[in-house]
């Protein structure tokens, strides 16, 4: 579903010089697989979800999402990728003017969605993570971790094939990041491709998929300990 | 609505504009078709019609159209009939005094300049005595033109670039309330037709009112309009009603109005 071929990414500052992000990674996540990619802040663990997503390209290398080549698409072939990712990142924005359902069906209405399903949809993504109750509830009403749900149910809702969810728990609280690990679980066993980007390890053990340690940009020979 | 609004006047004075020339085009058309260079001639000789005469003569000048011979006797029956009863004392006279003459006709494209050419080159045929030309009028007239020409385009030009600025200004404005709404539908793998359609439409359908707008008071103002605004027209602005312009003119100008929106919607809205 998702392979990485030498993947490097390398920014160049204002200033002058360069900072490698991502050095020589190269990976693969099989249909349905769970994978975690853990490691801390800096780590690259972004950048890499960036590069998925098509918003930005490797300097080196390839990405390969259900075997097209990301940095080779045009705008009309990145759309067409896209609506097959879910995507949650901390960077993530609710539309300050729409309840958390109205969030929700103007994605998928906007995706050709019908209005009855597209209502249907988003009522069990707001189910899932929690917030069925609070799906008239504009987001300056909500917690910063139901906004957090909310976005993750924005990206349920349009049931992707591969989801990419960057720091999913970490402003949680206790409670709530358990819901979400066994959303992420649910999702993954339903047959969702799902590669979650961490910093805290025990949310990586609770999700108990196959680990990705990140470091520096470098990708830790797989099988030691987490 | 600034976009309607600088799109119509655009509109307007580029079509009042083109108007206009049409209009001082047809009436100069009407004047060129009445002027004639008369050449004066001491003597045609024998038979001025010839190869080798007079007539063949002008007729190889260039930016001549059409050269006719008026022998005396016919000189002085084409005075007769102009003047009517009061040529009674023509009769009288011991012999006829007119001259025989050539009468020019320019070519209908020739400007000012070759037409004092063409004065001049007559002049310098043999026999010529004088040469004499109501073209006084051509010069001030294409200064005219050119300068409504000039001013007029130059003038709706502007405005088109202060259309297309509004259009732009107010897509960006659209851009910028709505980029949160783009950057998560973008994200969601909705194409780029689909969110720059919704920023663009608005200033295209306002700059395409604004042409309508200005099309409709440039028919107020040409002839089929007469009957509504034609007394307003001579009353207020001393200008009788404009000339129709062709349907393709029109719908050029209705097109270059609404791509005045396009174009700066589009500018700013995929920027």
């Amino acid at each position: 579903m998702l392979e990485l071929r030498g993947v490097s990414k390398v920014y160049r500052r204002a200033a002058g010089g360069r900072v490698e992000a991502l050095a020589d990674l190269s990976f693969e996540v099989k249909p349905t697989e769970l994978a975690v990619l853990v490691g801390p802040g800096g780590a690259g663990k972004s950048t890499l979800l960036r590069l998925i997503t098509g918003e930005e390209r490797p300097t080196r290398g390839v990405v390969l999402v259900a075997g097209t080549d990301v940095g080779a698409l045009g705008a009309r072939g990145l759309a067409r990728l896209r609506r097959s990712l879910g995507v949650v990142s901390p960077g993530g924005r609710l539309l300050a003017d729409r309840t958390a359902l109205g969030n929700l069906t103007f994605v998928l209405r906007a995706l050709g969605t019908g209005s009855s399903e597209a209502r249907e949809r988003a009522l069990a993504a707001l189910t899932e993570v929690g917030l069925g109750a609070a799906r008239s509830a504009l987001p300056h009403e909500l917690a910063a971790g139901e906004c957090h749900r909310v976005m993750l149910a924005r990206a349920l809702a349009t049931r992707p094939r591969l989801l990419l969810a960057d720091e999913p728990t970490a402003i949680l609280d206790a409670a709530a990041a358990a819901m979400v690990v066994t959303v992420l679980r649910g999702l993954s066993l339903r047959g969702t491709t799902c590669l979650v980007a961490t910093r805290a390890v025990e949310v990586a053990r609770a999700l108990e998929g196959r680990t990705l340690e990140l470091t520096a940009g470098r990708l830790r020979p797989e099988g030691g300990p987490v | 609505m600034a976009t309607a609004g600088v799109a119509a006047l655009a509109v307007l004075v580029a079509g009042g504009t083109l108007a206009g020339d049409l209009a001082l085009g047809l009436s100069e058309a009407a004047w060129r078709a009445e002027l004639r260079v008369v050449a004066r001639l001491r003597d045609a000789g024998p038979r001025p019609e010839d190869p080798d005469g007079i007539v063949a003569r002008a007729r190889a000048l260039p930016g001549v159209a059409e050269v006719r011979y008026v022998g005396p006797a016919l000189a002085l029956a084409e005075l007769q009939r102009l003047l009517g009863a009061r040529a009674a004392g023509l009769d009288r006279l011991p012999s006829n005094p007119l001259p025989p003459r050539i009468e020019v006709t320019p070519a209908a494209t020739m400007g000012a300049a070759d037409l004092e050419a063409l004065v001049a080159a007559l002049d310098r045929l043999p026999g010529v005595i004088d040469v004499q030309a109501a073209h006084g009028w051509v010069e001030p007239l294409e200064r005219l033109r050119r300068g409504l020409r000039l001013g007029g385009l130059t003038l709706a030009a502007a405005l088109g670039l202060v259309a297309l600025a509004a259009a732009a200004g107010a897509t960006a404005a659209a851009r910028r309330a709505g980029r949160d709404e783009a950057s998560i539908l973008r994200l969601a793998g909705v194409s780029e037709l689909r969110l720059t359609a919704p920023l663009v439409l608005p200033s295209l359908g306002l700059a395409m009112l604004g042409s309508l707008l200005g099309l409709a008071l440039l028919l107020l103002a040409s002839e089929p309009g007469a009957p509504w605004a034609g007394s307003w027209l001579r009353a207020v602005l001393g200008l009788d009603p404009l000339p129709l312009l062709p349907s393709s003119w029109l719908a050029g100008l209705a097109g270059a109005g609404a791509a005045l929106g396009l174009v700066g919607a589009l500018a700013a809205g995929r920027s």
